[in-house]
């Protein structure tokens, strides 16, 4: 995809200036909640909570939350509202300031959806909750955001230092491919990835950066990728690991509960093979791998 | 005048004996000592008998001897091979007969399984012995067998026996039947026949009366209880000499430590079949022996825990003959042989170095390691009282434990020490009770949905579905006559709707007191637990054990009420036969305090409403939030109710959440059970976690760190009482359901106890199966 496609791309107009500012003021307000998911365990390290906001610039075929692709709808929280209501599982995440110290240390997870997309809302939540942490004498509360990083670099500059950690979804390395599944080409997002790890690595943030990769058995998971994935992590100088999560059909039954057809049908599940296969590959190259 | 409590044979001095010289334990599970080819062998002939038995329903009944203390011979599995003997009939896994509590409920339970009893025996307990069960009906009235019989308080312990008493077993090992006897005696002998006023002691947050303070009846009956212990403790020396231990004697070793108290724990087990019969707490007392050879060399890990297993399999094998529809109630044949593990020590003028200090000892690993050596059981109930004060080690390990077997339930010990010190164990299933010197009166549960409904209707019955295919029940028979109508609204109004229901609790509150002061006291006069009180101080603290079921639905339906618009559909009889509700309302299990403070003030309200009426022995009233698996049972006896629950629907168990009411996951709905304040529910609340593997983290490491989380949050901040873990998949169960053969010792925990997956009825399985797995995709 070339450097064009993305400014011709529908998203065009969601990015240029004059409607930024207009949902920048809109946003400013409220965030626009799907759903909290109080006991995350798989969104992060340690126990999470996790806040799924809505809206999404990619349209991935085989998206696992279809009812976070539309923006702006569903349950509006104030950024105090959002912090009164997640501090109340504070006492799940651990800090050092706890008993149980030892214990790795959980925290907020803004997934969605694409959570960058409020990002000035997100911003307003960190605020709340930092200064909830210093007028209780409590350690600051470590957040992590799930995003596919397509969105405009202002946004991840905006959050660099309020998110501790990033997990950033690359769904493939080739563009076409990229595009045939998200429907947008990767280039933008590679660009952000870029960005973000200079970033971090100027700030001597090391480790805190997490790739995220969905295997998709017969789209995402020939050993070709793995070359251009070990190349492409090898580059990031904040790295901390690679998730490879395993594809599953799940998807179908929720895109069908959100009233939407889903197009993506007859692909077979990821097996823990594939994904040990892949994490293997991943490995020998000296990179940190979960799954 | 108490020698029992003031001399050295008293409580305090096992607590003593323990605080003196126990050795905690900070480290790991790498010590621990796998199974020998010995106790696999022994193990496995065990195997077959309970798959045999499985089978059978029941391996064989002896419906010719009474069990006593002394009724049955020596019985063993195989005599060489045995280190910890002792069984409660001649033969393993044949039960006995206890008519004492209703000789119609043993004819039933014989019949069940193709006995039948000797017509003599029947017509010795019908015509010449009065039961427990003859006492209560004697004394109950009418309103009290009618509340039974339309199923608002159900369960109650009147035609079996009522177990939750926890004997001090560890005394049978640390002095021997000598000096327990001559100290029960000396306390008889001070009792005077003539009364003595009153005079107030104070235990912990109540006033005890001292024993032989009393009126000359109380004094009378005190004497021949004591009497009676002291025959029970003479009957355990012969019982003991029938097995070659010469139990007058303290033990002198680990193998007579463990052997004098399981000898003491059978036979309790052998005189009563109460419903729960828990065994306390051992794993510091037993460690402390372990340890003195140990350090001497006399034994070697993979002795000592030779030992525990040996032990362990001899709990696994007690049994109560029951009818089948017991299982009800009280589902897949459980015995409450409650054992907890770990907890700390409480700070005292006399151990002022000693606060907090962990009570976790290696052999708190040992049991929970029989799990591993043995495969996970139901039995012993294996209780961890949660502690901030224990060693990383021991969380991750009982952590560990959990995600293999989901075989363990954890309590809360900086909640409940306030209360109960330092050395009480669990009866049942969340029942705390100062170790020799509580006993408790057991009393069921009341049934609040039917209560709310009972309020709506005003005072009629509701009608209720029969079965799917038939026509329902059309309600409306009178249960609380003299209620005035509410005023007619269209839409249910919360203010009129809480008034009444709060009048209903006190209305209740005076008959469920009151049949339980009937039960208690024919329990005590016509069923007295002589051993097991043996094990206790002379004067000991009574509570009085009440609960509730349903509290989840009453305050999903107060909260529609409240907070949406509920029309009630009034049928041709007068009553509600179902609810419209126009828009939404919030349901408890989301931390949402507009439903969840509805909750707490409905248990404050229940428990004021009990503390109003006096109990038989000047008990102290307590409350539990915990139905066993009753929930299926309950649900099945209660109309429609104004959450939109229809009638037929199991309640959610004990003080969970109804199913698919939680939609902020699992934490949230922790913190809604964990603000049920545990001072107005003494008796416990439990909480039933299920969770699938792979949404509690991503490697065995963090799936252990994110449990020892979850319950270091739910326990030390939000300051909740009980959490059951399983850690499963539903589809797991599922086939299980469909081959049992394949998951012989597949064990669930259910509320406050843990139970062999394939000895649920379906209906419980499939209750079981539609509860709320955490799951997070």
């Amino acid at each position: 995809m070339s450097k064009n496609s993305i400014e011709t791309s529908p998203q065009k107009s969601q990015f240029g200036t004059r409607l930024k500012s207009i949902l920048a003021k809109e946003i400013k307000s409220v965030g626009y909640i799907n759903s909290i998911e109080t006991l995350g365990a798989l969104d992060g390290p340690g126990l999470r909570s996790v806040v799924f906001l809505q809206g999404c610039s990619l349209a991935c075929k085989y998206c696992h939350n279809p009812e976070c692709i539309t923006p702006k709808v569903g349950r509006t929280y104030t950024a105090q509202e959002l912090c009164l209501e997640l501090l109340k599982y504070r006492s799940y995440w651990g800090d050092s300031t706890d008993m149980y110290a030892g214990i790795a240390t959980g925290g907020i997870t803004f997934s969605g959806g694409e959570p960058l997309l409020q990002a000035d809302y997100i911003q307003q939540v960190s605020e709340q909750l930092a200064k909830h942490a210093s007028k209780h004498s409590l350690a600051r509360i470590h957040l992590a955001i799930d995003t596919s990083l397509f969105v405009p670099q202002f946004h991840i500059q905006q959050l660099l230092n309020r998110i501790d950690y990033w997990m950033v979804s690359v769904k493939h390395l080739d563009t076409q491919a990229h595009k045939f599944l998200t429907g947008q080409g990767n280039k933008h997002i590679l660009r952000n990835l870029e960005y973000l790890d200079g970033q971090l690595a100027a700030a001597n943030r090391v480790k805190s950066l997490r790739l995220r990769y969905l295997v998709i058995p017969g789209y995402t998971d020939s050993t070709s990728y793995a070359a251009d994935f070990v190349r492409l992590a090898s580059s990031l100088r904040s790295l901390d690991s690679i998730e490879l999560l395993a594809y599953n059909s799940h998807a179908k039954t929720k895109w069908e509960m959100a009233g939407k057809k889903f197009s993506f049908g007859g692909i077979p599940d990821a097996t823990r093979n594939q994904l040990e296969l892949l994490a293997g590959q991943l490995r020998a190259a000296g990179l940190k791998v979960i799954y | 005048m108490d020698s029992s409590s003031k001399q050295t044979q008293g409580y305090d001095s096992v607590q003593e004996f323990i605080a003196n010289n126990y050795t905690v334990y900070d480290g790991g599970s790498e010590f621990l000592a796998s199974a020998t080819p010995r106790t696999l062998a022994i193990w496995s002939q065990v195997k077959e008998l309970l798959a045999q038995e499985a089978a059978a329903g029941v391996l064989g009944v002896d419906t010719q001897t009474p069990s006593t203390i002394i009724s049955h011979g020596p019985g063993y599995i195989e005599k060489e091979k045995e280190l910890i003997v002792g069984l409660q009939t001649d033969k393993p896994l044949v039960r006995a007969i206890k008519p004492n509590g209703g000789i119609r409920v043993v004819q039933k339970a014989a019949a069940d399984y193709g006995y039948q009893l000797p017509a003599e025996l029947v017509d010795f307990y019908s015509k010449h012995h009065k039961t427990h069960n003859d006492g209560v009906f004697a004394a109950y009235s009418a309103e009290h067998k009618l509340l039974r019989s339309k199923h608002v308080i159900t369960g109650l312990p009147d035609n079996y026996a009522r177990g939750r008493i926890i004997g001090d077993y560890r005394r049978m090992a640390l002095f021997g039947t000598s000096q327990l006897i001559a100290a029960k005696q000396a306390d008889l002998e001070k009792v005077l026949t003539t009364g003595s006023p009153v005079t107030a002691k104070s235990g912990v947050g109540v006033v005890a009366t001292a024993a032989g303070a009393g009126t000359v009846e109380e004094n009378i009956r005190t004497r021949q209880e004591l009497a009676d212990q002291v025959s029970a403790l003479q009957q355990l020396e012969l019982m003991g000499k029938s097995y070659g231990c010469d139990l007058t004697r303290p033990a002198e070793n680990f193998r007579e430590a463990v052997q004098w108290t399981y000898l003491a724990y059978l036979a309790a087990v052998k005189q009563q079949d109460g419903a729960a019969m828990s065994i306390g707490r051992l794993d510091a007392f037993f460690d402390i022996y372990a340890e003195k050879e140990l350090q001497a060399g006399t034994l070697d890990e993979v002795q000592v825990q030779e030992i525990i297993d040996d032990f362990v399999i001899k709990l696994r094998l007690v049994r109560h003959l029951r009818p089948i529809e017991y299982n009800q109630i009280f589902a897949g044949d459980p015995i409450w042989v409650t054992l907890v593990l770990g907890g700390s020590l409480v700070g005292t003028d006399k151990y002022p170095n000693s606060t907090n200090k962990s009570l976790v000892t290696k052999t708190s690993f040992r049991f929970l390691h029989t799990l591993r050596n043995l495969g996970p059981s139901a039995e012993p109930n294996l209780t961890v009282l949660w502690s901030p004060f224990a060693s990383q080690g021991w969380q991750r390990f009982c952590a560990q434990i959990s995600i293999d077997t989901s075989s363990i339930q954890y309590e809360n010990d900086e909640l409940m020490k306030p209360y109960f010190g330092s050395d009480y164990g669990i009866a049942c299933c969340v029942s705390a009770m100062r170790l020799g010197k509580d006993m408790q009166f057991f009393g069921a549960r009341a049934n609040l949905a039917k209560l709310l409904l009972l309020a709506i209707n005003g005072g009629k019955e509701e009608p209720m579905l029969l079965d799917s295919d038939e026509a329902n029940d059309m309600g409306g028979e009178l249960i609380i006559p003299g209620l005035k109508e509410l005023s007619e609204t269209e839409f249910l109004d919360y203010e009129q709707v809480w008034g009444r229901l709060v009048e209903l609790m006190d209305w209740l509150a005076q008959r469920y007191v009151g049949a339980m002061n009937v039960i208690h006291y024919s329990h005590d006069r016509y069923n007295y637990e002589s051993l097991e009180m043996a094990l206790h101080d002379t004067d000991v603290r009574r509570l009085m054990a009440f609960g509730v079921a349903g509290l989840s639905i009453v305050a999903d339906s107060l909260s529609a009420i409240k907070h949406a618009q509920v029309r009630p559909k009034w049928n041709s009889a007068g009553v509600a036969e179902s609810y419209e509700i126009n828009g939404d309302f919030p349901k408890y299990g989301n931390d949402d305090a507009r439903v969840d403070d509805i909750a707490v003030q409905i248990v404050q309200e229940f428990s004021q409403a009990l503390k109003r009426y006096k109990t038989y022995r000047n008990a102290e009233h307590t409350l539990s939030v915990l139905t066993i698996t009753s929930n299926v049972m309950y649900g099945k006896l209660t109309g429609a109710t104004p959450d939109g629950r229809k009638s037929g629907v199991p309640f959610a168990p004990g003080a969970n959440p109804m199913p698919g009411s939680e939609t902020k996951g699992a934490l949230a709905a922790l913190n809604s059970v964990a603000k049920l304040p545990y001072s107005a529910c003494m008796d416990g609340i439990s909480n039933t976690f299920s969770i699938v593997p792979d949404s509690l983290g991503k490697d065995s490491v963090s799936r252990e760190t994110n449990l020892m989380q979850i319950l270091s949050g739910y326990f030390a901040a939000q300051g909740g009482h009980h959490l059951n873990i399983n850690v499963l998949t539903p589809e797991l169960l599922i086939d299980a359901k469909l081959h049992p053969e394949n998951y012989p010792q597949l064990t669930i925990r259910v509320s406050g106890y843990a139970v062999l997956f394939a000895k649920l009825s379906p209906e419980q399985q499939d209750e079981v199966i539609s509860r709320t797995f955490h799951t997070h995709v």
